[in-house]
């Protein structure tokens, strides 16, 4: 008896695999992202349907009919394994993607013949970034259905359409995680159910749900049915695009005033705990330090404000809280959504809104800027550096909500802190060097692009709009607004060599 | 279903990302938070940090809603302390713990799984043991998967360079084994193809055959294999897999030889193992495994520590000459190398631990669950019951999705290999091959309503 031949079989290489396959992947996603916010725009239709304005719904019928057309060709030609959607991958189709649609949402404004390219490029990011910033000083004179879609943009940008996609299509597996993360804020992506997709969804229904409660408490109290819902966008988006010249729809009633300022409150709180909210467990609302430093913050600013108003000018008490609670809301939550001129109150309270602005509203909420967690574990991580001058043996870790914060996360705080202030002095030097604005123009127009809330001081204050600044300064402020939007990091890897290795 | 997997080791990972892709609501647990964070940045599934065995560290993971809790930490007491409180909070809720110490299992006669309220308990050294049993009842094979009783057999037959079948149609091989015989799958270049006429049988192709016992005999020695009863057996590495292997091998009467580098491990399990010749020496050393009957085994395993050791040991025993050469080999990512560069046999203790896991979580009256090479395709036994989408119904005309098939049925004890026209009865036993991915979708055709 012989044995077998010892053989011992050779590997064959293997050819690497195309760079195609990544490019397919990403032009898929972008295909399917377009496909799905084309059928948002259905909405602004049916209103120039009602309204009876025929070229806005030409012009929303022609981008639907593209839309669905590129989108679905796109979806159909570069179907593949989604499954090993790479972490690369992931940024740039959410960067491209947030791209894509702002450049798909300014179609019909130009189609309509409302704007200009830029004009209308400008508008559209701005309200997908939610920063409210406009080129119209008008909106009254623009039709019905571009100013719904002009406000309704906020709203979809403001839970973010990557979110919902990922919430439609729940087939897309691990890669979802990767798209979600690089769009949800905060230092970590909003978690409510083990699964992204199941997250997503609720996230949405959530979002959905507050937008009828608010809908519905705008028409009680008084408003007609389409001001109610481009308000509500505005609120819930905390975008701030006003649809009156006049600023917010409020008139004189106190009861809107408040529903505003409740309702722009509650949607720069982080969506994790309206879920403990609504999944019984309150509880969490008050145990939440994040939550109470926001609300705090809030609360004593407008005090300030309030006391500021109060004692150097003759404006009534009520009148002076009102506006007072308005305006910090507005600007601390990056909704940015005009009421008053507060740039005639004294410089102090201006200050406070300045300020307001850099820390933007909690973590996983619809608000921009640093976010309220990030701002809180840097003083806490400074004082304790104090602790240390004092103590130079002391042992400290700084804790959120009762549990030690890793060294990972403190440094991903800092670096994006850090990073956050040099595109905001960046972003300034640009402003300034291509519009030729002022210093503090300069410095808040940045700083309100970046944290997504839309006004600013001097030229660019809360009645004034960008419609003077030539094209090269609108870009500039359009790009800080998705570099805020995304995060920095989710924008500006695409800036590194080493992306694209 | 809600699952609470705790324990972030290679076994948890791989229950976590086996019933996650199945659209599951997984949840993992554990106290290292390098590995959950990874583990969520490639798996979609929720995590908390914390002691698995700390009630609010389990109610936080969704305990109160959960239906299904499975312990998988290293450690046998925090897995029974995840159990009972899990049992505590939710009573109707499924236990499932990794269990090493045999005293908690009834070996001392003093407590077992019933009364520490486990519903299964899972052995990854038990589960190989098993599998590696199978194979030594069917020579030649390099996959064995029993069913009903073994009286139905899923082999993986590799095609070798002298086998007679080389460059001729899988028909060929039904032809000369002139019984009914399903060629189910064809293993080639990683991947799992259906069966088709167009397919002409290469070397290096694994054939999955599906039958009754003399039914593959027959196919396997029409492959050129020699039916020779398994005798000889060497196992490379005396650990937990080691061991409980060579005890289950020498019960069914398989002269084992164990080799371990470690006397003191040489010393300790020759104690536990009668029947099993123990060696201390380094299996790695090819003049070593030459001197003690390499070359003449009939399975060389190689179950060392480490899996690259595996697979070299594994290696040296084929260019010895050994008859049939298995590596432990638990990452799915080295499965299919394992395979290319010629280790016959890859055993995985994780991968055959997660087949009771699945049989619970699979609804019907789910006898058992087998997986075939790294989870490609999963063989499932059921009972036919009144009602089930399967039972009725000429199989042809049952639309099952690509990429299915059923196997075979058992009916009064005889085998049937099914065709197109075959009807299933109730009370059938069906054993069912399907992608993993699809079984999810053909839950309908398994169970009534």
């Amino acid at each position: 008896m012989t044995p077998p031949a010892p053989t011992i079989p050779r590997v064959a290489r293997r050819p690497a695999p195309g760079l195609f396959a990544g490019v397919r992947r990403v032009g898929f996603l972008l295909s399917a992202l377009l496909l799905v916010v084309s059928f948002t725009l259905a909405a602004p239709l049916a209103v120039g349907v009602v309204y009876g304005e025929t070229q806005v719904i030409g012009a929303f019928a022609t981008a639907l009919f593209a839309g669905v057309a590129i989108g679905a060709s796109g979806v159909f030609l570069l179907r593949t394994d989604m499954k090993s959607v790479s972490r690369r991958e992931g940024f740039a189709v959410v960067a491209l993607g947030w791209a894509m649609i702002c450049l798909f949402g300014s179609v019909p404004y130009m189609l309509a013949g409302s704007l200009g390219p830029v004009d209308a490029w400008f508008e559209s990011t701005s309200g997908f970034t939610t920063t409210g910033a406009s080129v119209v000083s008008v909106p009254e004179s623009l039709p019905h259905g571009i100013l719904f879609w002009r406000s309704m943009s906020q709203w979809l940008g403001g839970m973010g359409f990557v979110v919902l996609y990922v919430a439609l299509f729940p087939l897309l597996g691990v890669g979802a995680a990767r798209l979600y993360r690089a769009e949800v804020p905060g230092l970590e992506a909003v978690r409510l159910r083990p699964r992204i997709s199941s997250s997503a969804g609720v996230l949405w229904l959530m979002y959905l749900l507050i937008s009828v409660v608010l809908l519905s408490l705008f028409v009680l109290g008084g408003m007609d049915l389409f001001a109610a819902a481009c308000s509500m966008f505005a609120v819930l988006g905390t975008g701030g695009f006003a649809i009156s010249g006049a600023g917010a729809q409020i008139g004189d009633s106190t009861y809107l005033l408040w529903v505003h300022i409740v309702f722009m409150w509650i949607c720069a709180t982080s969506f994790s705990l309206h879920w403990a909210v609504i999944t019984g467990k309150p509880g969490k609302l008050w145990r939440n330090s994040e939550w109470r430093f926001f609300s705090g913050t809030l609360a004593i600013s407008t005090l300030l404000v309030c006391a500021l108003l109060w004692a150097t000018s003759d404006t009534s008490f009520t009148r002076a809280l009102n506006d007072a609670a308005f305006m910090v809301v507005s600007t601390g939550t990056s909704t940015g959504l005009p009421l008053v001129d507060y740039e005639r109150w004294v410089p102090a309270a201006q200050l406070i809104l300045l300020l307001l602005m850099f820390m933007g509203g909690c973590a996983g909420s619809t608000a921009g800027g640093m976010k309220v967690v990030r701002v809180q574990l840097f003083l806490k991580h400074t004082l304790h550096s104090g602790l240390h001058t004092l103590h130079p043996g002391a042992v400290t870790a700084p804790h959120l909500a009762g549990r030690p914060v890793s060294q990972q996360t403190m440094r991903s705080v800092f670096s994006f802190l850090g990073l956050f202030m040099i595109v905001f002095v960046a972003g300034t030097a640009a402003v300034s060097l291509i519009t030729g604005m002022d210093i503090l123009s300069s410095l808040s127009a940045s700083i309100g692009m970046l944290s997504s809330n839309g006004a600013g001081l001097e030229d660019v204050g809360p009645f004034d709009n960008y419609a003077w600044i030539a094209a090269p300064g609108k870009l500039v402020l359009t790009f800080l607004m998705v570099v805020g939007r995304l995060e920095l990091y989710t924008v500006l890897i695409l800036f590194t060599p080493g992306f694209w290795r | 279903m809600q699952v609470i997997v705790v324990g972030t080791g290679t076994l948890g990972l791989n229950v976590a990302r086996r019933l996650s892709e199945e659209r599951n609501d997984v949840v993992m647990v554990g106290e290292d938070e390098a590995a959950l964070r990874q583990a969520q940045d490639a798996l979609d599934v929720g995590i908390v940090v914390g002691k698995g065995s700390a009630p609010s560290v389990l109610l936080e993971a969704g305990l109160a809603a959960a239906d299904i809790i499975v312990a998988v930490t290293p450690n046998d007491e925090t897995n029974i302390v995840a159990c009972l409180i899990a049992e505590t909070v939710r009573a109707q809720i499924v236990r499932v713990a990794r269990i090493h110490d045999p005293a908690y299992l009834g070996e001392e006669g003093i407590i077992d799984k019933s009364a520490l309220h486990i519903d299964l308990v899972i052995s990854p050294e038990e589960e190989v043991a098993d599998a590696v049993a199978a194979l030594a009842r069917v020579p030649g094979a390099t996959d064995v998967l029993e069913f009903a009783g073994g009286k139905v057999l899923a082999v993986g037959a590799a095609v070798d360079a002298r086998s007679p079948l080389i460059g001729k149609p899988l028909a060929d091989l039904k032809r000369r084994t002139g019984e009914p015989l399903l060629i189910a799958g064809v293993y080639r270049e990683e991947t799992v193809s259906a069966p088709s006429r167009d397919i002409r049988v290469e070397e290096g192709d694994v054939l999955f055959l599906v039958s009754g016992r003399p039914a593959v005999r027959r196919a396997l020695t029409g492959l050129g294999k020699r039916w020779a009863r398994t005798r000889n057996v060497l196992i490379a590495g005396g650990g937990r897999e080691g061991v409980a292997i060579a005890r289950r091998l020498s019960a069914a009467g398989v002269h084992t030889k164990i080799i371990d580098r470690d006397a003191a491990v040489c010393d300790r399990i020759s104690q536990l193992l009668d029947d099993t010749l123990v060696l201390h020496g380094d299996a790695m050393d090819e003049r070593l495994l030459a001197d003690e009957g390499g070359a003449r085994a009939d399975i060389v395993i190689a179950a060392l520590g480490d899996e690259n050791d595996n697979l070299f040991t594994a290696l040296q025993a084929r260019r010895l000459g050994a008859r049939r050469v298995a590596a432990l080999i638990d990452s799915p990512e080295r499965m299919p190398f394992a395979s290319t560069i010629g280790v016959d046999i890859v055993l995985s203790p994780l991968a055959t631990s997660l087949s009771p896991i699945l049989q619970l979580v699979r609804r019907g009256d789910i006898v058992a669950v087998r997986t075939l090479r790294e989870s490609l395709v999963e063989g499932i036994e059921f009972v036919a019951r009144e009602g089930a989408g399967i039972v009725g119904l000429p199989l042809a005309l049952l639309h099952m999705p690509h990429g299915s098939l059923v196997g075979a049925l058992v009916r009064d004890d005889e085998v049937i290999i099914p065709d197109g026209s075959t009807v299933v009865q109730v009370g059938d036993r069906v054993v069912l091959f399907a992608r993993p991915v699809l079984i999810p979708r053909m839950q309908r055709l398994l169970a009534p309503g």
